[in-house]
This record gives C-alpha cells, structure tokens and sequence, in this order.
C-alpha cells in the first residue's frame, strides 16, 4: 500500500483521486457508471459539481458517504478526508458498514436531497427526527435536545419553531420541508455538507431563499460544501469552485470566475453555449446546442468520454484518454487540445505554442 | 400585427371536498383573465408553481370547461369564432388549429404505440388525411422536427429525452396548426437537448408562421425565446409586456421579485441580488383580499390590503401592471449595465 500524502492542514478537507465506480448485475457485463472522478473540497468553500442527467453526480455524492447500492464496487481511487487536518483517512478502502465509517457518517458528512420526503420519515414529527440526530451524536437528554432542536429550525428560517417542530413533514410545503431537512443535517455539526440538487424542485423565490440559506450556514458553521446541480445559474450564484462532470469523468475544475470566464474543456464550452444568456434583443445570440446524444456508459469511447459530439476531436482523443493539464491557478481540464502540439487550433483555450492574450483579464 | 387569440374576463374556479366532514370548498384558480395573442407572436406564461398556467391553457383549449368569461378566435381576419360558446362537437375543427405540447415526453406518449402511429393518430382523429397521403404527412413532419426516417417503427423506449419530446412536436404539428400552447416543453429536458428543442421551435416559426403560447417557469428561457410575457401571480395577471421592456425595467413588485430570484449564469453578476424575497405563496384557498401580492410586497401600504389594484396601461405604453404604483415605482431589472452606444470620447 501506499503511504497516504498528509494533505494541506488547513485547506483541504477532502480529494478524490482517480475514482471509480462500477455497477455490476447478475445477467449483464459489468457498468463502470464513473470512470474518473478528481476533485478537491476546501473548508469553508463550496465546489458545485455540475454535469447533465446520468453523468454520475449523485454516485459520486453517495460514494463518499460509501451509501451505495450493494452491487456497486469502488475499483480503483482513494477518497481522502481529513477532518482535523491530520493524518488522512481513505473513506474507499473503509467497509460501508464499518464503525469508522459509520462515525463519519453521524458526525462528519451530512447530505441532503433534491426529495426532501424521501429522507425524512413520514410518521415521526420533524423535530423528533432532529431530536434523534443530536442525541445520537451529543450524548443529551430529549429535552436539551429539543431546545437545539428549535434552535435550529430558527436559524434555518422556520417560523414558530418551537410549535412547527411537532408538524409531520406532510404538513410543510416543499420549501419548509427542505428548510427542515437542512436543520436535520446541521444537527451534528458537520465538516462537510453534501447538498444534492436541493432546489431543483423548488420555485425561483423559495430556491433563492434556500440558496441565501446555505451561504449564510455556510459562513457560520464554516463547513464545506458539495453542491451538486444540472444548473449554471445556480453555480454561478452559489460556487467558489466548479468541478465539471461528463459521463462519469469529471473533465474540468477551477475557481468558478475562472471557469465562466474561460471554460478549457470543450464539453464546458459546448455547455455554456447551450443555455440563454441573459442579454437584451440586441446582444442575443442564437443558441449552439452539443451535436448528438450522450453515449451510455457501456459505450464510452477509450479515450476522451466526449469524443464523439466533441467538435474539435482530432487523432488521439477516441483512443487515449487525456490526462489533468493545468490552465491556471487551480485550474485544470483534461483535453489533448491542451497538450498537443498538433492539435487543432482552437480561440479561448490555452494551447501550446500560442501565448495567452493578455489583457483578458483586464 | 391581428390578433388570433382572446382571452376575456376568464375565471375558473375549482370545487374540492376536503376536511373531515368533506365540506366543499372553493379554489379559484383563475381570476378575471384578460389577454390578446397576436398572429406570429410568442407570448409567454410565467410565474410559479399553481400560479394557474396550465389551467389557463386546458381552458383555452377547452379540455377544461372555464367558469366564466369567454376565448374567441379568430382563424382569418373578420371571422370571429367564440370558442368558450361551442359544444363539444362544434369545437372539433378547430381543436385541429390549436394544439398543446405537454410537459413530460414520456407520460403524454403511450408506450405501445409506433412512433408512426403516435403521428398518425391526430390525422386518423380529425380524418385529415388517409393512405398514402397521411404517410407523406407523417413522414415529413417527422423529419421537420429532426427524427430520422428509419426510426418510423420504433417504440418510444427506445428514444432519448430529447427525441420523446420532438416526438410529442411532431404530434402537435402534423394538422399544421396555428397556435401551439407550449406547457413547460423543455423544463425536463438537459441544456444540451433543451437547445435543440428552442433551436427548432425557433425555426418552425419562422417556416410556418406559428403562433405560439409558451409556458414557462424559466424566465432565461422566456427572455431567449418570448416577444411578450404574461406574468401570473395566484390566478391573476399582475403584469404583461414586450419581453425587453419586462426585463429591462419590471413594473409589477412580483415580476423584480421573480427577476432577482433567477440565477443567472454569470458569477461576476451575483452581487445585484439583494436578499430573497419573504415568505411563501399563500394558499389558493384564501387568497389575501386587496391585491393579491400585498403579504409579500415590500411596497405594501393600507390601500393594497384591501381596494384590489386592476390591470391597466403603464404610462400609456404597452406595459400593463395591476400595482396601484405601477407608474412610479422604480423596480430592478434583469439586464446587466446597458452596453456603450456612440463613439468613444
Ligand atoms: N444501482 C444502479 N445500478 C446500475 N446502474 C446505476 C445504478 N445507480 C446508478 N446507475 C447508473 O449510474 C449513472 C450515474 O447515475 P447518477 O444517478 O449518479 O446520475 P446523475 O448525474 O445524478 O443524474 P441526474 O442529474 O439525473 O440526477 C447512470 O448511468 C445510472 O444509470
Ligand atoms: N383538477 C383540479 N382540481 C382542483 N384543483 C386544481 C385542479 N387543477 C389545478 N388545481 C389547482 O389550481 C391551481 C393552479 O394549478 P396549475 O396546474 O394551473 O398551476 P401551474 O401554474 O401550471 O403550476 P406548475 O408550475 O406547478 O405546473 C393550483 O392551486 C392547483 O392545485
Ligand atoms: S480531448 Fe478531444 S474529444 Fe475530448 S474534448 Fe478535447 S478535443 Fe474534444
Ligand atoms: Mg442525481
Ligand atoms: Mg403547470
């Protein structure tokens, strides 16, 4: 075995590296729904992992939680986390069931859903779900635990918390229900908060509410955030960072100004294309939607996942698969654009041999 | 431009059971509704969740029966036909001019049906076109909206998304219609096909004069596709405008709210989001009295709790607001900074 890398004290909570995730089933080949997932969460920062349906975002989110189905399997990847800035722990080689795990679970990640429903028990009062969770991680009495509990239904913007604690989660609208839900997983005080797309079902104002939320819990509590969503605009509003995923290889990550201002990778760019611009008649343009579909995991190329619709693909892209290229402070994409000297010429992404407009910045 | 489609003083109301003892009780989910849709024109519908739009388009094309109020249409210049007043078996003719695209590709098409047949079937209905006349029909207007010839006997299963949803197009446009009511078309759908699918609404109303009604929850998508908006707060219109004009400069306090509320994609532009409005939509079932917005209003005043604000001409322009200070509020838009005009200095 390798020694595990002691990570930034202070900086890095937790990396993926090179991940995996295969599904395998009884009467068909195995799937491996992620191929390569790297990306980094810092403390107090929120990385949005964006990506289209099926790409594998909420895999990876579960897989740090090691929740996955029983016939999924991590092949090859380490997931290091280090709550106390000390010697790391590779969530991937820990049993899903283990009590290491278990404790990381309880105390360390928390999660929350796009469903809040799905998560929250029907027949149990929500502040007797929240009651649970701070017992289970603070060893107290039910009454002292009611008393956090309101607390945080308070801070999560509840009105009446005290009262509204003895609602059954039926009895709150949708946006409550998730307000609730993230009071659930503050309960224990997490290092890092995975949110997947927890306002996708939501209308605009109540999102924006909840979006204000996260931010304002986030300075607070200082946690990290995994914040999973199909929406630009919501990364642009929520992200410090951005980690972009397509057909289970995450292909780009960098500082989310970066990433607007100069997308590297091709699927990126196709994908900042593809959605209206908020622009006056004058300025509009017309959209420029990626060709073709996206190929099922069985049918990934070798090389670059995004061969196929790419419209700059050229020799090595189907067959080789392009390593992390760096593009800036912190800003890596993984394209043969960026490292082949034969490359096709392509305007806004760092090539070889052709020096960076300067000014762009300006 | 003439007008195809009006709407007046619309108002549909909903009877429920609910409670232990079921007492009835009434949602009105439509609530005087007065609106004009242009001939070659896209008119969006927004506002959120239960705010009334797709009641709104059901009662247009009667597959809801409306209160009260009437919707006439106008199939040629001088010919008035007063939808809302027909029987059922009046309407058919022209329920083969206007046509509904629904949400969800995969629940509106039935699974056992070829996608050949799914075409055919409104030309077998209104027995518009038979033999070889309906395959030619069939096979072209497939081919408008993008799915290829040799998928013609395939199941819907078998096609993505994006495809179910051109499918469900193709349906709509094979009596070549007027007017299609488009009810949150591409809110399921990913970026990628969901640029695939304005891309071709786009067109088609450009090679087929289409008149289009477009509702929506997504006001980027309604500022790329939409000359006009409709925007709906609890059964009503609060606010209708040229789409630049709403965008630019709203008039109505919900529509700065529904403006301010959507993400946009440009991180450098997160700073002009003040805090999100308060509160929540209140129930259908008591509604405020006044104006409908005033709990949530950060403009209220003791007028708007109780004397309700009507929809009127703004400063005599197009924009119509129902706010008693629509003329003099002055609310934030969506744009960034407008870009420099003239020469430099
Ligand atoms: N239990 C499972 N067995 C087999 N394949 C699975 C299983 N769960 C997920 N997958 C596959 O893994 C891939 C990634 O799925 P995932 O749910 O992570 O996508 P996603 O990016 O979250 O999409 P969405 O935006 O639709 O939520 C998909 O191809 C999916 O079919
Ligand atoms: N058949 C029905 N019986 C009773 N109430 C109904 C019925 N259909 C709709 N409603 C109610 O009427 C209101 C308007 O619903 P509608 O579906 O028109 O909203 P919408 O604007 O289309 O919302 P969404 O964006 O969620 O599709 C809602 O409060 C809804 O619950
Ligand atoms: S590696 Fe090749 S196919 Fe992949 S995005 Fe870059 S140019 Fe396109
Ligand atoms: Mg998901
Ligand atoms: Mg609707």
């Amino acid at each position: 075995m390798t020694p595990l890398t002691p990570m930034d004290a202070n900086e890095t909570l937790l990396r993926m590296e090179n991940v995996n995730i295969v599904f395998s089933s009884p009467d068909e080949a195995d799937i491996e729904a992620v191929r390569q997932v790297d990306f980094t969460l810092t403390r107090g920062k929120t990385l949005a992992l964006v990506g289209e349906s099926g790409c594998g975002k909420s895999v990876t989110a579960r897989a740090i939680l090691r929740l996955l189905d029983k016939n999924a399997r991590i092949d090859h990847g380490r997931i290091l986390f280090s709550a106390d800035g000390g010697e790391p722990t590779d969530i991937a080689a820990l049993g899903s069931d283990s009590k290491a795990m278990r404790s990381i679970r309880g105390n360390r990640i928390s999660m929350i859903f796009q469903e809040p429903m799905s998560s929250l028990s029907p027949v149990h009062t929500i502040g007797d779900q929240i009651d649970e969770m701070i017992m289970l991680h603070d060893d107290v009495e039910q009454k002292s635990a009611r008393e956090r509990t309101v607390e945080l239904l308070d801070q999560v913007g509840i009105p009446g918390p005290r009262q509204r604690a003895d609602s059954y989660p039926f009895q709150l609208s949708g946006g409550l229900r998730q307000r609730a839900m993230i009071a659930m997983a503050l309960a224990c005080k997490p290092d890092l908060l995975i949110a997947d797309e927890p306002t996708t079902a939501l209308d605009v104002t109540t999102q924006a509410q909840i979006l204000d939320l996260l931010r304002a819990l986030q300075a607070e509590y200082g946690m990290a955030m995994l914040f999973i969503t199909h929406d630009l605009g919501v990364v642009a509003e929520i992200a410090d960072e951005v980690a972009v995923m397509y057909l289970g290889d995450v292909v780009e990550q960098g500082n989310v100004f970066d990433v607007f201002r100069a997308p590297q990778h091709p699927y990126t760019r196709a994908l900042m294309s593809s959605i209206p611009r908020m622009t006056r008649r004058a300025q509009r343009e017309r959209l420029n939607p990626i060709q073709g579909n996206v190929p099922s995991p069985r049918n990934r190329p070798e090389g670059c996942a995004f061969t196929t619709r790419c419209p700059h693909a050229f020799a090595p892209c189907s067959s080789v698969h392009p390593g992390r290229t760096p593009a800036g402070e912190g800003h890596w994409a993984r394209c043969h654009l960026l490292t082949h000297e034969d490359a096709p010429r392509v305007e806004g992404i760092l090539q070889p041999g052709v020096p960076a407009i300067e000014g762009d910045r300006a | 431009m003439t007008t195809l489609l009006k709407v007046e003083d619309l108002s549909k109301t909903f009877t429920l059971r609910s409670g232990l003892f079921g007492e009835i009780m009434s949602l009105e989910a439509l609530s005087d509704i007065n609106l004009t849709v242009k001939a070659g024109e896209t008119l969006a519908i927004v506002g959120e969740s239960g705010c009334g739009k797709t009641t709104l388009g059901r009662c247009i094309v009667r597959a809801l029966e409306p209160t009260e109020g009437r919707v006439t249409y106008t199939p040629e210049p001088g010919r008035d036909v007063e939808l809302s007043a027909l029987k059922k078996r009046e309407l058919k003719p022209w329920r083969r001019d206007i046509r509904m695209i629904f949400q969800d590709p995969m629940s509106s098409l039935n699974p056992y049906m070829r996608v050949f047949d799914l075409v055919a079937e409104p030309l077998r209905i209104h027995k518009a076109a038979r033999g070889a006349e309906l395959e030619r029909r069939v096979v072209s207007t497939l081919e408008k909206v993008g799915i290829p010839r040799d998928a013609l006997q395939r199941f819907p299963h078998a096609f993505s998304g994006g495809q179910r949803q051109r499918i469900g197009i193709a349906r709509a446009l094979v009596l070549d219609p007027k007017l299609v009511i488009a009810d949150e078309a591409v809110s399921a759908l990913d970026v990628s096909i969901q640029a695939q699918i304005l891309n071709l609404l786009e067109d088609l109303k450009a090679d087929f004069g289409l008149t289009y009604i477009f509702i929506s929850h997504d006001l980027g998508v309604v500022n790329y596709l939409a000359d006009r908006v409709v925007v709906m707060y609890l059964g009503h219109i609060v606010e209708t405008a040229p789409t630049e004009a709403l965008f630019e400069r709203p008039r109505h306090p919900y529509t700065e709210v529904l403006l301010e509320a959507l993400p946009i994609a440009d991180p450098t532009r997160r700073s002009r989001r003040h805090e999100a409005v308060k509160g929540e939509i209140p129930f259908l079932g008591n509604r405020p009295k006044g104006c409908p917005f005033h709990t949530r209003c950060k403009f209220a005043e003791d007028r708007c709790r109780t004397e309700k604000p009507a929809l009127r001409p703004i400063n005599g322009g197009e924009t119509h607001a129902a706010c008693h200070f629509a003329e003099t509020l002055d609310l934030k838009g969506a744009y960034g900074p407008a870009p420099a005009t003239g020469t430099y200095a």
